[in-house]
């Protein structure tokens, strides 16, 4: 009696790690993702609560500074055109880089696993229509759509209305960007379903009567869920980059800068010729930093998922 | 014993019939079909392939991988639908297959890795609205003690012969009438063999299970079976009662299947020949499709294609599709 209990119990505790917590474990292995996964939470930090690491938001009126302070002890990263602490615009730039890049991934992957996984359990028909469609979305280059949506958007809708309490100007970046990158999310989640789909346990719950859509969710999707999860982290990262590609040409949000919008005005402010390196080093940093821990860690998923493939061969 | 069941049974229908079933895979048209403006050739996996098994019976079907033994399975089960002839289950058609349960050959291929044992046997129950505590019933009866020491585990965490085990619950759970197993042991230990072929012995006589065993091995057809059915590029060339087929065989491809069992006595090695060459892979030899590798071939054999026959000298139920049965020379 005992002797049962047991075994259900260290089964239970097997179980739970052998799902993201496996992958998180084997992540830590790695130095390289060990170092990204530190950077992204504190990120995530400076994100969640800026103001408990480098107090409000500093605005023009707020500044306490001269404009185009070099780093020194009281402002690490310099002061801008405006004097205001660079350290603290580029912490409170985080949030806005972490809501887009997680919603667009969000979209993304909702999109791109729903369409991809049934057009590859589907196939026939419904897949080669669902895949022309794939294919249409993606020829549309992310970055022009967004250019010319962003600004329509913002006219029809208007700078200060708010959805969820967010800006509807970031809405429409992410819901560029969500659109715009679904179709290759779907295209490597039908090639997973449609391997899948001929493996035996799928072929047997067939066999025994479950709906498509049970098969969907009970076999297909946890069976690509950590596919999934590398993908959406490095969607993450591009969505990042568009962001601050977008907010750069002056078509982010005004109101809540993101590093994008740091880096536009300090090529405003003539940074560059005025030899203000850090007006851009602080912000551009913050990016590339973020951007290189996302593919990281995406790209250790990856490696992890194909030595789980290796291993069970 | 077996003789018993079958008379029992032998009077109703049959549990299964399976009449004319022939199935061609599709292929895709190529560059070179195109430009000689042919039709995309197909591969002929079955081709009019007549089978009973009555209630309770354990069914052999033999033959060389590519002799369709597998898609034959996969047509009875419902998984593909055959191109031409009848399957019926208990008189019923298709889509009422309900009493057909499978087990598969690569019991680490049919147990999701990502969900428990418990979650495999519901699924089935959840589907066809069976009342879940059958997921216990069929642990037990597929000799899974305790049954809640294993309804957490997941696959990961068994061994080949118990992964197989819990596939056969999962058959189990559904309550059928026939199971089709294919291949069921070909991926085990020879010690777990033995348990599941006891299993499936049990499962018949306590339940009354009938089972299709698929299989390429005669001396496991010989161990289990009530009959045996030899399948030879998609058609039956004979069959029989175990007995009759494997003591006596009458066509020559049967013979040759017998002849490549490795013997256990040291002294008779080699003395038999095989048969010569592999299964043609392109278009099925005319009239007879063994004859281009048949040791006893005449010009004959390529006319017609030889229709099932009782054997020379064998009872009525012992049949054979070959037109010089009765020259063939005596087994030693």
């Amino acid at each position: 009696m005992s002797g049962s209990t047991t075994v259900t119990l260290s089964t239970r505790i097997r179980k739970r790690v052998s799902g993201g917590n496996r992958i998180m474990r084997m992540l830590l292995h790695r130095w390289d993702a060990r170092v990204a996964i530190i950077i992204l939470s504190l990120l995530t930090l400076s994100g969640v609560a800026p103001e408990a690491l480098v107090g409000p938001l500093q605005t023009a009126t707020t500044a306490t500074a001269d404009a185009l302070l070099p780093p020194s002890g009281t402002h690490l990263f310099g002061t801008d055109d405006l004097g205001r602490d660079l350290l603290n615009l580029t912490v409170h730039g985080a949030r806005i880089s972490l809501v887009v890049g997680a919603l667009s991934a969000a979209i993304t992957l909702v999109i791109g696993g729903g369409i991809g996984m049934i057009a590859g359990y589907r196939g026939g028909r419904v897949d080669a229509l669902l895949m022309r469609v794939a294919d249409t979305f993606l020829i549309l280059p992310t970055f022009v759509l967004a250019l010319i949506l962003a600004p329509i958007l913002r006219e029809l809708i208007g700078d200060q209305t708010e959805i969820f309490g967010i800006r509807t100007t970031l809405l429409t970046i992410v819901a560029v960007i969500g659109f715009t990158s679904w179709s290759s999310t779907a295209r490597i989640v039908r090639s997973q379903t449609l391997s899948l789909r001929e493996r035996t346990f799928v072929e047997r719950a067939r066999l025994v009567g479950l709906s498509p859509m049970r098969i969907i969710a009970r076999h297909i999707f946890p069976n690509i869920r950590t596919v999934l999860l590398a993908n959406g982290i490095v969607v993450i990262a591009g969505s990042i980059l568009t962001e601050s590609t977008l907010s750069f040409i002056g078509l982010g949000d005004p109101f809540q800068p993101s590093w994008g919008t740091i880096l536009g005005n300090a090529q405003s402010a003539a940074a560059p010729s005025l030899g203000a390196w850090w007006f851009i080093a602080a912000p551009g940093c913050a990016i590339l930093i973020t951007v290189v821990a996302c593919t990281v860690i995406g790209n250790a998923i990856d490696e992890l998922l194909d030595r789980d493939v290796r291993v069970r061969r | 014993m077996s003789e018993q069941l079958r008379a029992n049974t032998s009077a109703s229908a049959p549990l299964l019939r399976v009449r004319g079933v022939s199935v061609t895979y599709a292929a895709q048209r190529s560059i070179a079909d195109l430009l000689a403006r042919r039709s995309a050739s197909g591969i002929v996996a079955l081709d009019s392939v007549d089978l009973d098994v009555n209630a309770g019976e354990i069914v052999a079907v033999v033959g060389e991988s590519g002799s369709g033994k597998t898609t034959l399975a996969r047509v009875i089960a419902g998984l593909i639908a055959a191109d031409e002839g009848v399957v019926e289950v208990e008189g019923e058609g298709p889509n009422d297959w309900r009493s057909v349960g499978m087990v598969f050959q690569d019991p680490y291929e049919t147990l999701d890795p990502k969900r428990t044992l418990g979650e495999f046997i519901a699924e089935g129950l959840e589907a066809q609205g069976l009342p879940m505590d059958r997921v216990d019933t069929a642990l037990e009866a597929a000799e899974l003690l305790p049954a809640a020491a294993f309804r957490d585990r997941v696959p990961e965490e068994l061994s080949g012969g118990q992964r197989q085990r819990v596939v056969i619950a999962g058959a189990l759970a559904l309550n059928p009438k026939l199971v089709i197993a294919d291949e069921p042991v070909s991926m085990l230990d020879v010690s777990m063999r033995a348990q599941i072929l006891a299993l499936i012995e049990q499962l018949r006589r306590d339940q009354g299970i009938a089972w299709i065993f698929i299989t390429h091995d005669l001396s496991l057809a010989w161990a289990i079976s009530d009959r045996v059915v030899v399948l030879y590029l998609g058609a039956v060339v004979e069959e029989g009662t175990a007995e009759q087929v494997l003591r006596n065989p009458a066509h020559p491809y049967t013979r040759a299947l017998l002849a490549a069992l490795p013997s256990t006595d040291p002294g008779a090695a080699g003395t038999h020949s095989l048969a010569a060459g592999e299964i043609p892979q392109g278009d099925t030899p005319s009239g007879c499709r063994f004859r281009n590798r048949c040791a006893h071939a005449i010009e004959a054999c390529a006319l017609t294609r030889p229709p099932l026959e009782v054997a020379p000298g064998g009872g009525a139920e012992h049949r054979v599709a070959c037109i010089r049965a009765a020259e063939l020379p005596p087994l030693s």
